[in-house]
């Protein structure tokens, strides 16, 4: 169990590492002047020349790329030239209440999903099988951008004026506000996700419901629920566990949306910030700490995994 | 169950799916007035005979521009997952082929790939194409790629397992000729489903583009585009909204409607053969 | 001789503004005595759209100049209705026909930081904006300033390269906010941090989520601000605009977006407040290329604009038609004639073939995403000039890009979008001027520079109204932008907040005077 943790961090490792170049390289391409960005129209030659070689941006890539990623080895993300920050300052916050988010939907999506998807693999035909399945087509087809709004029209504005629309209170300020600000983005982030589960699940147990282990424990006249318990919940639960950790990936791409329906003050806000002003350092950060989470929680599933299921190794 | 027949859902999703190719192809050539054509004595009509989903902020008539945004978004999710098809089946047929070392090394690469998640995948490429319908085509079809690349590859490795792969090596075939003669023409079924699944996904991820205002340009819509536009007139009428926000989920409804209903009836098949 | 005369007029005119500043004053402190239940609570204020930075001197957009107001002061300071007053300073005058402006500073004015405003505060300031390395973006718009001196512990002395009448309300502007040595000393972190004499002090800015600040207990004008502490909020959705302040969740909205006006005001005990204003979108058609650089095409385009429906539609009804020049009704020099031009689309068309383009022509035309009232403009224009063959191909890009590789670089057309200024200069000066301003249209010519440059050094407001009357007339009919609507000032707020600063500059945004009263939420 140790050399696979030990293995598949390496890998995780050397994964991040090619994710780095990925996002460097393709950065590198930007059009546009940093410098121009930075200081408009009026500026000098003298001072963009100046301003030029303060970023480092007469070096060659190689040493830009070594740079950079030494930096972020020791905690330094750079500076933020639209907001002229260090990068590490403004992404710590950011990122905890990005997380917050992340958790509590794929939370919640998995405790409403996965006992779902259970049954309606179960039953597969059935009329809940049938009823869960046409939901959640309407869960997965109604695009992030349309829901958001939706709920805010249904919910934070009048007649019911239930719940704040946007914004972000941190939870040692106040436990209750702090929920209440996470129920409407949440509520947007876990319909897509739900409805997305719910089909891996039931997928992924109809799979075991028809493996030939589960056909040979049938044939050696195992008790129904105990088949179902003992080899389905768990080998489907496994397979979920994988799913749900690729599933991150999604809810990742889904924040970038729902942050800016519900100024929320997150990671994928401010990914999309930094695309519209072209600030370089901060597109590498954000991105690269969105794929990293990516790429640890991919892992810690990874061994959840083998742990929960040692027979498929 | 005999073989040949049609599942419901393949049923319905297959309707949908076609329906929506043909509105959209008519939508290219005919519509019913210029959805262009601006007209601001009549601004956000309500629904009528005349114009049956009501106009805009603009009193352009709403039906219209979503039977001409239908041949943008479905060249969106069609184009892109063409695309992505074209990257992906081959790098899945050389390495499921070639395996061993070679296949590792692509199979890392693409893990690299599949760490960024798609959107944000394409956000990056797109602030470097530029923004247009094309480039956000060309984005999402690069974005998405990797995922097909995975998901191929899986199944060549297990069509490579087949007698007739074995036979034909022996008999000292081409790789290129096992790839795309022996190997290809049976794997195209769940080709297919995936990538009707990934149409649905390549019309909304482009409609998401189009309403961050990175897919198609103004004075042309897509879906996404009327979407935004609807939303942000949600306080003066809200069927510039519902229109194009219905027209898409039940679009998306359709595609995985038909790929997952097929994915579901051949496994069935499958089965039968099997048993 | 007749400038000697005009110098003594201004010079008495000028003090006499400074004398009634002081007496404008006096009515807060009344109130303040009468109304002490007034005083104190938290202020809730949404804003829309970017906020970068609290350096005064690199800010560019309109939020950052609504926080650098309550943290800063500047020499003077804008009155409702169009004047100026001295603000940090007493008095000032000017000598030499409006080239020489001389400025009395306050004594005993503190800085957050405990020093003490001197002149040598002001002289960094502005050595600091007009040196090369600092690249101020807005330093054109503080006057032809050639150097500033001290003339004393209080008082400073500005030596301009040509004669400007307009000079304080300069200096009343956004950019030229006092900052203390020590902050100048500091520059790289005045992004965050505020070296001020206002009657905010910064406790917290997190980059375009909020800002926060608390009353300046030694704040120069005794008794106040009101208020104990003023939240600043970026929402750039305005659905949660609307909701946020439905739920008071925010009590006042600094710049309400033209849908959703009529629905806040709607709410019952907020109030929705409209000034009209000079924010307006300019179609740039370069006049240094084919085919708008004949001004057949130019006018053949302005003909195809339907500016009274455009207007309502672009504005929600919140904004007036406008007449291809920027200076709107806001302006005190504002001229009512010419009408305002009808479309005539048979007019149009006969020019187009006059200038030769019978078979219409194709123009790219460059729009920057925000705000999303330009993509509407693009799309309505569009619409309008395709009737007479001009047939603009509209491309959507990120500010950024935008920025950097379209705006005033001359090469495409574009749409650029322009706050309201204080004065005409300011706007005109910037868009037309080859030399002082951008030229955007590339279109100045030494007769439309020299016009200009007359207006500014004119101190008779009646020959003054008379050449910018022309001048509007000049770039209505032969100019090189559409500029086809003004939107209005837009303000929401619950009725419980008192004297909140409403004005067709809505940027100028001081909240000293501004109170909450029986029912808010912060008290």
């Amino acid at each position: 169990m140790l050399a696979k943790i030990i293995s598949r961090s390496v890998t995780g490792l050397f994964t991040l590492l090619m994710v780095s170049l990925v996002i460097f390289v393709s950065t590198q391409f930007l059009p546009g002047d940093a410098a121009v960005t930075l200081l408009g129209d009026n500026a000098t030659e003298e001072a963009l020349s100046h301003l030029r070689e303060e970023l480092g941006l007469n070096e060659p890539a190689v040493t830009q790329y070594l740079r950079w990623v030494g930096g972020i080895v020791q905690g330094d993300f750079g500076v933020s030239q639209t907001l002229g920050l260090p990068i590490g300052t403004i992404l710590g916050d950011r990122f905890i209440a990005s997380l917050q988010l992340t958790i509590l939907t794929i939370l919640v999506a998995a405790i409403v999903a996965i006992p779902l998807g259970v049954l309606s693999a179960i039953g597969q035909g059935s009329t809940i099988d049938r009823t869960v399945l046409s939901i959640s087509y309407l869960g997965i087809s109604i695009p992030d951008f349309v829901f958001g709004p939706l709920l805010i029209v249904a919910f934070a504005l009048p007649p019911l004026a239930l719940l704040p629309s946007s914004g972000y209170v941190p939870l040692s300020d106040d436990p209750l506000a702090w929920l209440r600000h996470m129920i409407l983005p949440v509520t947007a982030l876990t319909a897509v996700l739900t409805a997305h589960l719910v089909r891996q699940t039931r997928s992924g147990m109809l799979e075991v419901l028809k493996s030939d282990y589960v056909r040979t424990a049938r044939l050696k006249g195992l008790p129904e629920r105990q088949v179902l318990w003992r080899h389905c919940l768990r080998n489907g639960l496994a397979t979920t566990l994988t799913v749900l950790a690729l599933d991150l990936g999604f809810v990742m791409g889904s924040i970038v949306v729902i942050e800016e329906v519900f100024a929320y003050p997150g990671i994928g806000r401010l990914t999309v910030f930094a695309i519209g002003d072209r600030d370089i350092p901060l597109i590498q950060a954000t991105t690269l700490v969105i794929a990293a989470t990516f790429v640890v929680a991919n892992i810690l599933a990874d061994i959840a995994h083998s742990m929960l299921n040692p027979k498929l190794e | 169950m005999k073989r040949g027949d049609i599942d419901t859902s393949v049923w319905v999703g297959g309707s949908i799916t076609v329906f929506a190719v043909l509105f959209a192809i008519l939508g290219f050539f005919w519509q019913p007035f210029d959805p262009l054509m601006i007209d601001l004595t009549s601004r956000f009509a309500d629904p009528s005979l005349a114009h049956p989903l009501g106009k805009d902020g603009f009193g352009r008539d709403m039906l219209s521009r979503l039977m001409a945004g239908a041949w943008k978004s479905l060249t969106m999710g069609f184009g892109a997952t063409f695309l992505a098809l074209s990257i992906g089946v081959p790098v899945a047929l050389f390495a499921g082929y070639m395996r061993g070392w070679v296949d590792q090394l692509i199979m890392r690469v693409v893990d690299v790939f599949l760490s960024i998640p798609s959107l944000v995948f394409a956000l990056i490429i797109i602030v470097s194409l530029g923004t247009s319908h094309m480039n956000a085509l060309i984005a999402l079809g690069i974005a998405t790629s990797p995922r097909f690349v995975r998901i191929i590859r899986t199944i060549v490795m297990d069509t490579m397992a087949h007698d007739y792969v074995t036979a034909a090596r022996a008999r000292g075939e081409t790789a290129l000729f096992i790839q795309y003669r022996e190997v290809l023409p049976n794997i195209w079924p769940p080709i297919i489903i995936e990538g009707s699944i990934n149409v649905g996904f390549a019309l909304m991820a482009g409609a998401a583009l189009s309403y961050l205002g990175l897919g198609t340009q103004p004075p042309a819509a897509d879906w996404g585009v009327l979407v935004r536009d609807g939303q942000q007139a949600i306080n003066q009428s809200i069927w510039p909204l519902l229109g194009p926000a219905i027209t898409i989920s039940i679009a998306i409804v359709g595609f995985n409607l038909l790929g997952e209903g097929l994915r579901d009836q051949i496994a069935r098949t499958k089965v039968h053969e099997h048993g | 001789m007749d400038m000697e005369k005009l110098s003594i007029n201004r010079r008495t005119f000028t003090k006499g503004v400074a004398a009634t500043a002081s007496a404008l004053i006096l009515p807060g402190y009344m109130r303040q005595a009468v109304a002490a239940s007034n005083s104190g609570g938290k202020l809730t204020v949404a804003l829309f759209k970017d906020l970068r930075t609290l350096n005064p001197i690199m800010g560019i957009f309109g939020n950052e100049w609504r926080c650098t107001a309550n943290l800063y002061n500047n020499l003077t300071r804008l009155v409702p209705g169009g004047g100026v007053e001295g603000d940090l300073a007493e008095s000032f005058e000017s000598l030499e026909g409006a080239k020489v402006w001389t400025f009395k500073l306050r004594e005993g004015v503190k800085f957050h930081e405990g020093s003490e405003l001197t002149s040598a505060d002001v002289m960094a300031t502005f050595n600091k904006s007009f040196d090369p390395i600092t690249s101020a973006p807005y330093k054109g718009e503080l006057g032809p300033i050639a150097s500033v001196e001290a003339t004393g512990k209080y008082g400073v002395r500005f030596m301009l390269s040509s004669p400007m009448a307009d000079f304080p309300k300069a200096m009343a502007g956004a950019t030229a906010r006092i900052i203390s040595e020590a902050g100048i000393a500091d520059f790289d972190n005045l992004n965050a941090k505020a070296y001020g004499t206002g009657p905010f002090r910064l406790v917290d800015f997190v980059p375009n989520e909020r800002v926060v600040m608390e009353r300046n207990p030694h704040y120069f004008r005794e008794g106040l601000p009101h208020l104990d502490q003023v939240v600043m909020r970026v929402l750039p959705d305005n659905t949660a605009q609307q909701a946020a302040l439905q739920n008071q969740e925010v009590d006042a909205i600094a710049e309400v977006d033209a849908p959703i006006f009529a629905a806040v005001s709607r709410i019952n005990g907020v109030t929705g407040t409209q000034i009209p204003g000079g924010l307006f979108q300019n179609v740039v058609l370069l006049a240094n290329q084919a085919p708008f650089d004949n001004p057949k095409v130019r006018e053949a385009a302005k003909f195809c604009i339907e500016r009274a429906p455009l207007a309502a539609a672009l504005t929600e009804n919140t904004g007036s038609p406008g007449d291809d020049h920027p200076i709107s009704s806001a302006y005190e020099f504002h001229n009512e004639s010419p009408a305002l031009r009808q479309a005539n689309l048979s007019k149009a068309r006969r020019l187009m073939r006059e200038a030769g383009y019978s078979n219409g022509v194709e123009i790219d035309l460059v729009v920057a995403n925000n705000p999303s009232s330009r993509n509407r403009l693009a799309v309505l224009v569009q619409a309008m000039t395709a009737q007479a063959g001009i047939n603009f191909k509209i491309e959507q890009m990120d500010n950024a890009r935008y920025g950097s590789t379209i705006w005033n670089k001359g090469k495409k057309c574009y749409i650029g979008n322009y706050g309201t200024r204080p004065y005409a200069d300011a706007i005109l000066t910037k868009l037309y001027h080859s030399r002082l301003g951008i030229d955007e249209g590339r279109w100045a010519t030494p007769d439309s520079d020299a016009m200009l440059d007359r207006a500014r050094e004119t101190i008779d407001p009646v020959e003054r109204r008379k050449i910018y009357g022309e001048f509007q007339k000049l770039s209505r009919n032969n100019g090189p932008f559409i500029i086809s609507s003004f939107q209005d000032s837009l303000f929401a707020n619950w009725n419980y907040v008192q004297d909140f600063p409403m004005s067709a500059i809505s940027t100028d945004m001081r909240l000293e005077q501004t109170s909450l009263g029986d029912g808010a939420p912060g008290k």
